[in-house]
């Protein structure tokens, strides 16, 4: 108890709080722009903290983290662009709702929602990091793959109204990852012997592309003069307390979900809020309403995706497993103050542990303030006109994109696949599944080969693992249970034509 | 005064347009603006390339900036700096990957495209094991392996240089063929040794060094010609009878060509670089040893590893 | 054009794409190395068969409709209420203007780069005459974002390999 007083102490020196706080902003910043995003804002922030103090070090990068994982629903809500890909489901009803003028709401919601998830994934953290490092560790490729399976048999609950389509550019986005060098053989694919194309096409740049591109198009596809139209009224209102509470089960089932995932090795944020997103549509009375502005499709990815944050920690802290490039720059800033994580991380740095738990929590406190305060402010972003604001997304979107990789190829990936997502816009196929595609295609594909590497080649490594069954089993059901409400659907349709 | 000053400006702005005008015209003081370091990996690569751009960075006028171009194995940042102008404002992160690019023909140069400035740092690879396995050195591994099943060893990707050095250490046992390789994509080897899922692994020590102190792991050997002070216990694979001494340096190249003033203020920089405390406190904190050497041996180095690979990725059936 | 006769085009056209695919992967991509790995190919290989399978799938569907009241379709939802009709002008303008900026970025830097692509969406996509809109955010977006990104965060802009202007 006295280490934790002291590790407090330390964590809430005027000088640590001021480093986690602009931690938070930096982060909030960048992943509330569109393009931008907090892999880029942590590669920066590290530098810095070279010669800073082990825990305000820590909580500056930790407050990055924080607040760019939070910041990544602003732009998500407002332009219909996410920050992150772990935002990407917040789109899905978060836009939506702006159009319906709701955007504050939909903000406001959401900040807490991501507060009360990363709270709970903290408290989890604290209480029982051992035990889920532990089980963890009994996530294997084989179950890793299954789990995988288990977060694209959303899909199809993605595919509004045709699951066909849906799932063709679901394997589309598979398909766009396989390209590039395979890690796994040292094989190029489908390069046709270009240096460029060996680098593959990189997430967050064909993200960027996806959601950005076609708001620019269409933004900029008619004369300025004529039509200066924006997007909506725009008023800055917070939820309710009572509209907030009514939903916190479904915050709480969310947040557990996303510290289970966040805790699994190789996982992270955008399969957590899909699944999530994909749990709250299933359970909820209202369905129909989901993809039209619903706040629960809101809440559930929101409260999921930062639940991640302290689950991705475990790993993280007790194994030494960072679970996605974000985190890959955290476990460079720990080690680099001699702070190794592991099994003996416990032993040696108990301080610095304690001092990062008090951190994580100084920075959702400074995410809720500086959101909240944030939120009138971003609302106005929506009085632009919307062509000029378009330019000023494009901008930011050739930043950013060029800020993952210096690379030219990059901003020539974005482009391509823009113009494909606007064709597929256009021609009423959902975007959304392409970008779990994306997401989980790599996991999936070289989780599949090493579980087949370990077995010598035999499937018995999945059918023999009482975990994998149940996940592909949970997969199995998801694409049962949509085809058969799919079937209604169409039934009752006819029957309206009918009648 | 305020007609000095517009002179001024105008003078200024009238050198500006001529050194614009003028690329690679004689230019008095290197550096006059700020140097673009490519850095090709992530992780620990990374770290250290930061931690050097910003050391170098208070030893020269001008700031050294790192910017990241990873993917292909360094193929595209290799290719990237390979074309750029060779007038010391364009250099790379360097490594053993330069021979393995090549020799695996996903970039259609080699090592001569550059030019050598220094070495900075060299890790040490280490072998390490599950502690239940109840191994204590390689002569125990080997006996396991001869006697029952296949070892099984995590690799980052085929190709890789813990693939090679994995390779390299087994065939020089005597083992290559009771042994198979499993591709992790990354750095997860430690985890899935102490599931038990894998029999070892090659990692950098600094990955191992938290699951030895807690007792699930055992590094049997490392690969290099000295023990490492990361681990001053764990006897080299030479000591053990097995004839290997890889390790992995990084440093610092230019483009082919850049002028040898240019070469030496770099190599000068870097070398005070790191001699500075805060580089040798990382070299503990991030598991690698400093080992500046200046360009010409630098340069014999990269062309005796350049033939060494060759090799061995002929050997794998990987070379080209 | 109708729902189904644009279901007809995508379904032709990534049946099209996943044939192509399917061809280069089995001609370009070598199989597994070892008895025991499934090698590179597996996966974009089964990939491609899926796609040209779903791809079929959609146009048999779709092509046995032929006298359905196009009604009876369920109504599709889209990510975003974009309109529906394509505007390919725009469409091909701001992709090859996307490109253009990322080849200029590599060749005259970020601080040239900008203002000739801002100039060129104002004045071809929205046929902007006012100099004061064209001046203001060419140049106001491009300081702007100077100022922000590469002296405030430190992040790093292109700098042009023919000029640089640092």
């Amino acid at each position: 108890m006295d280490m934790f007083f002291h590790a407090a102490m330390l964590a809430l020196d005027p000088w640590a709080i001021g480093a986690v706080g602009l931690g938070t902003l930096v982060g909030l910043i960048f992943g509330s722009i569109p393009g931008l995003t907090f892999t880029v804002a942590l590669a920066l922030a590290l530098p810095i903290t070279f010669s800073m103090d082990s825990v305000p070090a820590i909580g500056l990068l930790l407050g990055t983290y924080i607040g760019g994982m939070t910041g990544g629903s602003v732009s998500a809500i407002l332009l219909g662009i996410p920050g992150t890909p772990s935002a990407a489901a917040t789109v899905l009803d978060g836009y939506p709702m702006t159009k319906k003028g709701e955007a504050s709401i939909a903000l406001g919601t959401a900040v807490i929602a991501s507060v009360f998830g990363g709270m709970f994934s903290l408290i989890v953290m604290i209480v029982s990091v051992n035990l889920v490092s532990k089980l963890a560790i009994g996530f294997g490729p084989a179950e890793i793959f299954a789990l995988v399976v288990f977060g694209l048999s959303t899909i199809c609950g993605l595919c509004g109204g045709s699951m066909l389509k849906g799932l063709i550019s679901g394997v589309l986005g598979l398909m766009i990852m396989t390209v590039g060098l395979d890690q796994m053989e040292g094989v190029p694919r489908m390069t046709f012997g270009s240096v460029n194309l060996l680098q593959g096409v990189n997430l967050l740049v064909a993200m960027i592309g996806l959601f950005a591109v076609p708001f620019i198009i269409e933004a900029c596809s008619g004369h300025m003069e004529t039509k200066h139209k924006r997007m909506v009224r725009v008023r800055a209102e917070l939820p309710s307390i009572r509209l907030l509470l009514g939903r916190f089960w479904l915050m709480l089932r969310c947040s557990v979900l996303g510290t289970g995932i966040g805790a699994i090795p190789g996982t992270g944020g955008a399969i957590a809020s899909f699944l999530a997103y994909d749990h709250a549509r299933r359970t909820s009375k209202t369905k129909e309403s989901f993809g039209k502005g619903e706040l629960d499709g809101v809440i559930a990815p929101e409260a999921a995706n930062n639940a991640v944050t302290g689950g991705t920690l475990i790993p993280l802290l007790s194994l030494g497993i960072p679970g996605d490039p974000a985190t890959a720059i955290v476990l460079a800033g720990l080690m680099i103050h001699g702070i190794t994580p592991g099994p003996a991380l416990f032993m040696n740095h108990a301080t610095e542990v304690y001092g990062m738990y008090v951190a994580v929590a100084v920075a959702y406190v400074w995410v809720l303030g500086l959101q909240l305060l944030g939120i009138r402010l971003f609302v106005h972003v929506l009085k632009i006109p919307r062509d000029l604001l378009a330019i000023g997304v494009l901008v930011l979107c050739v930043i950013g994109a060029w800020s993952v990789r210096n690379s030219v190829f990059d901003i020539y990936a974005m482009a391509a696949i823009g113009g494909l997502a606007y064709l597929f816009i256009a021609l009423e196929v959902p975007i959304t599944p392409i970008i779990l595609g994306m997401v989980l295609g790599p996991t999936i594909e070289n989780e599949f080969r090493t579980a087949m590497m370990l077995s010598g080649g035999s499937w018995d490594i999945i059918f023999t693992s009482p975990l994998a069954m149940i996940f592909l089993g949970l997969a199995a059901l998801i694409i049962v249970l949509q085809a058969i409400s799919e079937l209604r659907v169409r039934r009752s349709n006819q029957q309206k034509v009918n009648a | 005064m305020i007609f000095k000053a517009t002179m001024k400006g105008a003078l200024a702005a009238l050198a500006t347009v001529s050194m614009l005008a003028l690329p690679g015209g004689a230019r008095a003081d290197y550096p006059e603006k700020p140097i673009e370091m490519t850095i090709l990996f992530g992780g620990t690569a990374n770290t250290i390339a930061q931690l050097l751009a910003e050391l170098m960075s208070q030893e020269l006028p001008e700031p050294v900036v790192p910017v990241s171009r990873p993917g292909g194995g360094g193929a595209v940042g290799y290719s990237h700096v390979a074309a750029a102008r060779p007038d010391g404002y364009q250099l790379v992160w360097n490594s053993n990957s330069i021979n393995t690019v090549t020799h695996t023909g996903r970039v259609p140069f080699d090592y001569t495209a550059f030019a050598p400035i220094a070495r900075i740092s060299v890790e040490t690879p280490a072998l390490g094991v599950n502690s239940d396995r109840g191994w204590a050195s390689l002569d125990d591994l080997k006996a396991a392996a001869m006697a029952g099943k296949p070892l099984k060893v995590g690799i980052s990707g085929k190709g890789s240089f813990t693939h090679l050095v994995s390779a390299a250490l087994f065939d020089a046992m005597g083992i290559a063929d009771k042994v198979m390789y499993i591709s992790y994509g990354d750095g997860k080897a430690p985890v899935e040794l102490m599931a038990g899922r894998i029999d070892a692994a090659i990692q950098w020590p600094g990955q191992f060094s938290s699951y030895m102190q807690s007792g699930e792991l055992k590094v049997l050997a490392v690969t290099g010609a000295e023990r490492i002070e990361a681990l001053p216990d764990v006897p080299t694979a030479a000591e053990q009878g097995v004839d290997v001494d890889i390790t992995m340096w990084r440093g610092l190249a230019a483009p082919a060509g850049t002028p040898e003033g240019v070469i030496a203020a770099l190599a000068k920089a870097a070398q005070a670089a790191t001699q500075t405390d805060q580089f040798k406190a990382a070299t503990g904190t991030l598991g690698f040893t400093a080992a500046y050497m200046g360009p010409e041996q630098f340069g014999a180095l990269i062309k005796q590893d350049d033939e060494f690979y060759g090799a061995l990725l002929g050997e794998l059936g990987m070379g080209m | 054009m109708t729902d189904r006769h644009k279901d007809l085009i995508f379904g032709g056209l990534l049946l099209g794409l996943g044939l192509t695919w399917t061809g280069l992967v089995w001609s370009t991509i070598p199989p597994a190395f070892d008895a025991y790995s499934i090698g590179p190919r597996a996966f974009p290989l089964t990939l491609g068969f899926i796609l040209v399978g779903l791809c079929m799938v959609l146009l048999v569907h779709r092509a046995a409709r032929e006298h359905d009241n196009s009604g009876t379709d369920v109504p599709a939802e889209t990510d975003t209420a974009l309109s529906r009709r394509i505007m390919w002008l725009p469409l091909a303008l701001i992709t090859v203007e996307i490109c253009a900026y990322g080849f200029l970025l590599d060749k005259i830097g970020f601080l040239l780069a900008t203002p000739l692509v801002i100039l060129a969406i104002l004045a071809l996509n929205l046929r902007c005459g006012k100099p004061k809109v064209l001046v203001g955010m060419a140049l106001g977006v491009t300081v702007g974002c100077w100022l922000i990104f590469d002296k405030l965060m430190g992040i790093h802009l292109a700098s042009g390999s023919w000029i640089n202007l640092g």
